[in-house]
């Protein structure tokens, strides 16, 4: 029997058929019917057999029992861990209790049980990966456009793409699977691939301008471009005049971007700069976008403004072949139990980063005892010991809390620090709803279970559900999961039965271009803030300005150090254990600039150390062939101690050991992965 | 024969990850290959799977006459295989594989429509070339 639904290993979502017999899943594929993916699935999405049945699953929950852990029954572990949960409550208060959900797993559906879990327990600390991953663009557009409006490239339709510290060859800038292949249509009619990245990817292979920027730099290339197209009068006059407010205070602030300014701070030459504005801005329908490359940087949300802020004076928002909004769907709030939540709660890194949920905090948060005391952790399908910056300190404050909890479907690496591992569902295994408005079409759908979780495993709604239930009455819980979307759904227009009658989802709006031109934007304004009204009242800069964060690399740690750069074969540190993407990747390495290899007598597999204020990591080397100059590169993701015997095979280092969990984009709070200074060590040589 | 378009792959190797999926079925090994040569200058994606030679080196040097053209394609015969290797010799795209038996691509015949690789490729890299005739469906 062929099941629709989708995939869950990242967020692009592709709708999947899923072909079970004899209740046993034969096979998954791409559904030609799903816009999103039009029957193409990648290599992740093709191992979901070998992910539902692999033998290294967890089978059943697990208490801690001295250095290991004992089988225990759910009942079992769910009144242990609501007892701990009082205790800690009466002697902490309830925003002692955090919690995090893993970027593949997290949903609208998830992120309402949770939230509305934590809020009946009295704390307001959900955390996700949101604050490690998108929060600067989030900001960034809310600043720019108001709120609810995230823009996203229109790729079919452009003539100039530029992409910024993105590489949708390999990961579909998690958005939607034929994104590459609407690119390269764009080129074959003859548009024009622009790519700014410190390293050569896949994408830059198809490019037609590879600009390789120093790390964390694209803030001053981007300011550039808006002074040059000023300057040489590229820009949309008629666009700015009317639908932007600010252009003159924008035009001031970004004088002293002189192409000689901008490329002493990115190592980009002007006669570079000057080729990309005068392509951008001469074109009639241009996308500016851009995916995790920029939220990493020190000065993240910053350069995502100005981003926006080059489109916008171009005339490149709410358009055909540019950026465009996807409406989002509204959901029911009450469903958050938002009134139970006491009012003088507050989020324990709201006094520092107003505009995120910083789960890279919480090590902080859990060591020093302040804003207020952090006790007890849920981690629900995440793994903060690969994931969260400055691993050692990680790992210090995990030991530290009273409960930690961890939902996932192996025992990974956070799972051995925990008191309970429950055992948790592939996407194959519970329902979800798959909506966001990153996607270009305004779809929902529900992403159907197909078979029943594998063993013991629970779905995790159900988890919240009955824990819910011991500490807050029946009144609490939902009589099922159904129950529970429905609820969700209410009020959004869209029913549960309307999913289930039509699984390959509902539309629930329209992209339209240029409705926003046409009705007003929802700022102070009711236009594009170049000038945003909403930063300025924040006490931050309401327009780009250049303004380094942290040490420049020099003396003890003279190379930019980036980690994550992507792989088609995994998702951050999953699905490592699986044999048929074992040999999909090469060896873990650390990647470094010819200039640097030179300098220091490196070559392909030499042993190394890679240096930090945080910490070191061992490596082999790989010479890149190109890049941008002094750059290290150490993928993260790799390193696994746990969570199974291929993934542990795979070997490699933990690139979070070398992280700085307090070097943070100032206004998102996002860690600043890929704009770090290191050193390399050379080791003594085995000799072959 | 599968037909690759090395510009408009991007090596992201679904197809290879489809391949062994679909052939996992019948307990065989994936026989598709994606080889990457990626840098700077002289990138490649470079496809090495059967081509389903109309006159077959393989067919010719297997003892067992386990390889046959049928069709335009080139079916092997996995219960007559004794795992002796000439074939994967004989090729001269390096196409056949082998373990305990050979395995090699047959356009998986056995399922309707187009064969799963050529499905999932998110660039529509691949396609079906010259006279290939599915099974219906």
């Amino acid at each position: 029997m062929i099941h629709r639904s989708v995939c869950r290993l990242c967020k692009a979502d592709c709708g999947i058929l899923a072909v079970v017999e004899n209740g046993r899943l034969v096979g998954v594929e791409g559904d030609p019917a799903c816009p999103l993916n039009r029957g193409a699935l990648c290599a992740k999405g093709q191992a979901l057999p070998q992910l539902l049945y692999d033998p290294d699953r967890l089978d059943g929950p697990l208490a801690r029992d001295g250095e290991g852990f004992r089988p225990v029954s759910w009942e079992r572990a769910l009144d242990e861990m609501a007892a701990a949960l009082v205790r800690i409550r009466t002697k902490y208060g309830g925003a002692a209790l955090a919690t995090y959900e893993g970027a593949s797993f997290s949903r609208v559906n998830t992120q309402a049980y949770i939230r509305r879990f934590l809020h009946y327990f009295g704390s307001p600390n959900r955390t996700g990966t949101e604050s490690l991953c998108v929060a600067p663009k989030y900001v960034a557009a809310r600043a720019t456009f108001g709120p609810g409006l995230l823009p996203t490239g229109d790729f079919a339709r452009a003539e100039v793409i530029l992409l910024l510290g993105a590489n949708p060859a390999v990961t579909a800038m998690h958005r939607y699977l034929r994104a590459m292949d609407d690119i390269l249509a764009a080129k074959e009619a003859g548009g024009k691939l622009v790519v700014v990245d410190p390293v050569y990817t896949e994408t830059a292979a198809k490019a037609d301008v590879w600009v390789p920027i120093r790390p964390g730099t694209d803030l001053a290339f981007l300011l550039g471009l808006i002074r040059l197209v000023i300057e040489e009068n590229l820009y949309d006059r008629d666009f700015v005049a009317r639908y932007t407010v600010g252009f003159e205070d924008l035009a001031r602030a970004v004088r002293e971007y002189t192409p000689e300014a901008v490329e002493r701070l990115t190592g980009v030459p002007g006669s570079c700069l000057r080729q990309v504005a005068r392509l951008f801005a001469g074109a009639g329908r241009a996308v500016a976008d851009r995916r995790e490359g920029l939220m990493h940087g020190r000065q993240a949300t910053q350069t995502n403004r100005a981003l926006l802020l080059l489109a916008a004076v171009c005339g490149q928002v709410d358009r055909e072949g540019a950026l465009r909004f996807t409406p989002s769907l509204s959901l029911n709030r009450k469903v958050l139990a938002e009134d139970r939540l006491p009012a003088d709660a507050v989020f324990f890194a709201r006094d520092r980063f107003p505009f995120g949920d910083e789960a890279g905090l919480l090590p902080e948060t859990i060591l020093s005892g302040r804003p207020y005391p952090v006790k007890a952790l849920i981690v629900t399908a995440g793994n903060p010991v690969m994931a969260w910056p400055n691993t050692a300190k990680v790992i210090r404050a995990l030991r530290e809390l009273e409960l930690l909890v961890v939902i996932d479907l192996y025992r990974t690496e956070t799972a051995d620090l925990a008191h309970y591992v429950l055992p948790g569902t592939t996407c194959l295994e519970r329902n979800d709803l798959s909506t966001n408005s990153l996607m270009p079409y305004p779809l929902v759908r529900l992403a159907a279970r197909v078979l029943p979780p594998k063993g013991e495993a629970w779905p995790e709604w159900r988890v919240f559900n009955e824990l819910g239930r011991r500490l807050f009455g029946n009144g609490y819980a939902h009589a099922s999961e159904e129950a529970f979307l429905e609820d969700l759904l209410d009020g959004s227009g869209v029913t549960l039965g309307a999913l289930r009658d039509g699984p390959e989802g509902v539309v629930y709006g329209e992209v339209r271009p240029g409705r926003y031109l046409e009705s007003g934007f929802p700022t102070a304004s009711g236009k594009i803030e170049l000038y945003s009204h909403m930063l300025a009242q924040a006490g931050f800069d309401p327009l780009p300005r250049y303004e380094a964060q942290g040490p420049a690399p020099d003396g003890e740690y003279p190379y930019h150090l980036i980690t994550g750069s992507r792989l088609a074969a995994y998702s951050h540190s999953t699905l490592m254990n699986l044999p048929w993407l074992h040999d999909l990747s090469e060896r873990p390495c650390a990647e470094v600039a010819p200039d640097l290899a030179e300098a220091q007598g490196l070559r392909d597999g030499d042993e190394v150390r890679v240096v930090t204020p945080q910490g070191a990591v061992n490596l082999p080397v790989k010479v890149l062939n190109a890049s941008c100059r002094k750059v290290v590169l150490v993928r993260h993701g790799f390193g696994h101690t746990a969570g199974g015997r291929l993934a542990v095979a795979k070997g490699g280092a933990n690139a979070n050991y070398l992280t700085d969990d307090l070097a943070n984009d100032p206004l998102a709070g996002t860690p600043a992965y890929r704009d770090g200074v290191c050193r390399v060590e050379k080791m003594a040589q085995e000799r072959r | 024969m599968i037909v690759h378009d090395g510009g408009r792959c991007v090596g992201c190797l679904a197809c290879m990850v489809a391949c062994r999926q679909a052939r996992a079925l019948e307990g065989e090994a994936g026989v598709l290959v994606i080889e990457r040569q990626f840098q700077y200058g002289g990138h490649f994606y470079r496809i090495r799977v059967c081509r389903q030679c109309p006159d077959p080196e393989c067919a010719k040097v297997c003892p067992q006459e386990a390889l046959a053209v049928r069709d335009g394609i080139v079916f092997l015969d996995g219960s007559l295989c004794t795992g002796c290797g000439l074939c994967a010799a004989a090729c001269p795209y390096g196409a056949v594989q082998v373990r305990e038996r050979a395995a090699k691509c047959n356009m998986c015949t056995g399922r309707p429509g187009k064969p799963p690789c050529v499905r999932t490729c998110p660039t529509g890299a691949l396609s079906t070339g010259g006279e290939w005739k599915g099974a219906q469906g």
